[in-house]
């Protein structure tokens, strides 16, 4: 009877505490304090050594620059916009993927598209292929180059992995240079956060 | 042109130049402006006049008022033969300063190195008419690198390339401007631009992204990305010696590695965490601190003259704002308190203003901003996109 006793009252015990913890559950996930002191970023490859490249790639000539000056009505005057060459493309080149928002994986539409695409280069084997990565206007320019760059590659390195040749393909980024919709909203956005494909000629 | 000539001729109670405090104190709205009056210019057609008030009128530390007996300062124009006499009263002390001008063919240096003195003996606080901006703008398509004058007013282009040619940044010096121009079949080239000689030469080509960030305070350095689809790297190109060395590499995004003024630290920004932060680097440990701890989107950084502060783009609610931060993050404060885009905030060289660009439709303006009263002027605006504004 004792020994049973003795055993309710540290199931009660138990029962209690287990009640208190629940209690004292932090209602908002821990958040781990940010590092205030110096920090060696993660992915930092090992100390680089001083990298003496003597030789620059030369292939562009030297020239002199201009001393035009300009006015503001020259300005206006020369802020016509030029056809774009994506008009010429076929179809199936013409075609743009998207991407979210200051993210740079490929979507499921966006796979189906690059699909069309890669099957359009093995049915055209001499084509090579300029891709151009875009933003929307939100963020500042230099970061959204980086970004533009890298959604270009994403795209690159999908089809690569489709069985398209690495050599046929060129990514450069504009960033939020060359907005397709200039509009300020979500769905200007979304049309503007992507990549174009060009025919290298 | 013939050389800008200046003869002070009276000068009581000399200002002591010597006393310009350095100290950088960002949004303290007890700071007031100076008052200027103009007295009736009976030199009011002459260009060079009214090209000096209108200077005067571009810095946000200056307010012009109508009653003298409410002015810190009075300043008086008068055309005295061929040359022009120009008059600045402290009204409290009564001191007097007189400008004496001879007639020059470029009006607009003349004004620009007139309005620096003046300003200089009005704010205590070094003139920045000098300071120079460079940009990038498209052209019949084609977006070329342009320089400027503080005022909009001598604008000169400088590259007519065939393709693309952005994120200009000049030297300290303002002899030197670096640029990224795109190749069409993808790949960029970085390219020096002597304004001394107008020769523009390529210093660093590669497949991928190229993209300079600064100049060393010094003009000898060059600090620049390269993404070449793999890696993010940061190179130092030496403009002496004409080579390259790799100092920080990355699979995170890297981007504007800029000057700070601290020894042997650069800085730049990184989405190492998962979102662009700002990092301080040391060329020597080779340890870099992260900055930035407030927003998720911390971008753009410009560091004044004393390295102690920065200055830099965070997007709250999808608005680019600009903040004023202490490197150690103690003095802080939000420059732009209002619902419009800024972007390329740059730290004048008297540590007073930062220089912004905001775009509005297809017009571009760039403001100034004092950072202790968070007023803010227009500098001037532009019937085009401009982008990459940069200034030294």
């Amino acid at each position: 009877m004792k020994k049973s006793l003795l055993l309710l009252f540290i199931l009660i015990l138990l029962s209690a505490c287990a009640k208190q913890k629940v209690v004292s559950q932090p209602l908002q996930p821990e958040v781990k304090p940010v590092p205030k002191e110096e920090v060696v970023p993660k992915e930092q490859e090992k100390p680089v050594q001083s990298v003496q490249e003597t030789q620059i790639q030369q292939k562009e000539e030297a020239k002199k620059a201009s001393v035009e000056e300009v006015t503001p009505t020259m300005i206006a005057k020369a802020q016509t916009t030029v056809s774009d060459s994506s008009s010429e493309e076929v179809s199936v080149l013409a075609k743009m993927i998207h991407f979210d928002f200051d993210k740079y994986d490929i979507k499921k539409e966006a796979a189906e598209i690059l699909k069309e695409i890669a099957d359009y280069l093995k049915a055209n084997p001499d084509i090579r292929l300029l891709i151009e990565g875009h933003c929307d206007e939100r963020g500042t320019r230099e970061y959204n180059l980086q970004l533009g760059m890298r959604r270009a590659e994403s795209a690159k390195k999908y089809l690569i992995d489709l069985g398209i040749d690495e050599k046929r393909l060129e990514t450069i980024s504009y960033g939020k240079d060359k907005p397709l919709v200039d509009e300020h909203n979500e769905e200007a956005w979304a049309k503007n956060r992507r990549c174009e494909f060009k025919r290298i000629k | 042109m013939k050389k800008f000539e200046i003869l002070l001729f009276l000068c009581l109670l000399a200002v002591n130049s010597a006393a310009y405090s350095l100290t950088i104190e960002i949004s303290n709205p007890n700071l007031r402006p100076f008052k200027l009056y103009v007295a009736d210019q009976k030199a009011k057609n002459i260009e060079l006049a009214n090209l000096l008030i209108h200077y005067l009128q571009l810095m946000p530390n200056i307010v012009f008022v109508d009653d003298i007996d409410n002015a810190d300062h009075a300043l008086s124009i008068e055309k005295k033969g061929e040359a022009l006499n120009i008059i600045l009263t402290f009204t409290k002390t009564q001191e007097v300063i007189s400008f004496e001008v001879k007639k020059n063919e470029d009006n607009v240096d003349t004004a620009i190195k007139l309005a620096d003195l003046i300003f200089e003996k009005i704010t205590q606080t070094k003139g920045i008419f000098l300071t120079n901006l460079v940009f990038s703008m498209s052209w019949h398509g084609v977006r070329q690198i342009f320089l400027s004058d503080i005022s909009g007013k001598k604008i000169r282009k400088l590259t007519d390339n065939l393709t693309d040619s952005v994120a200009p940044k000049i030297s300290p010096q303002r002899n030197l401007v670096v640029y990224t121009r795109y190749f069409k079949t993808g790949g960029t080239s970085l390219r020096l631009i002597d304004l001394r000689n107008l020769d523009d030469i390529p210093i660093y080509s590669s497949k991928g992204l190229n993209v300079a960030g600064s100049f060393s305070e010094d003009g000898t350095k060059i600090y620049f990305t390269s993404y070449d689809g793999k890696i993010s790297k940061i190179f130092i190109y030496d403009t002496d010696k004409k080579n390259l060395e790799l100092i920080y590499s990355s699979r995170a995004r890297l981007a504007t590695p800029v000057k700070t003024n601290i020894n042997n630290n650069i800085a730049f920004v990184s989405d190492e965490y998962g979102s662009p932060q700002i990092f301080l680097y040391n060329l020597e440990s080779k340890k870099a601190k992260r900055l930035t701890y407030k927003h998720n989107y911390s971008t753009s950084p410009s560091f004044a003259l004393t390295g102690t502060h920065f200055v830099y783009v965070a997007m709250v609610s999808g608005i680019n704002k600009i903040y004023a931060s202490s490197v150690d993050g103690m003095d802080f404060s939000l420059l732009t308190p209002i619902e419009k885009n800024f972007e390329d905030p740059h730290w004048s060289r008297n540590e007073r203003f930062i220089f912004a660009l905001s775009k509005d439709h297809n017009n571009s303006s760039v403001y100034l901003i004092d950072i202790s009263t968070l007023r803010y002027t227009k500098l001037f605006t532009l019937p085009a996109v401009m982008s990459y504004l940069y200034i030294e």
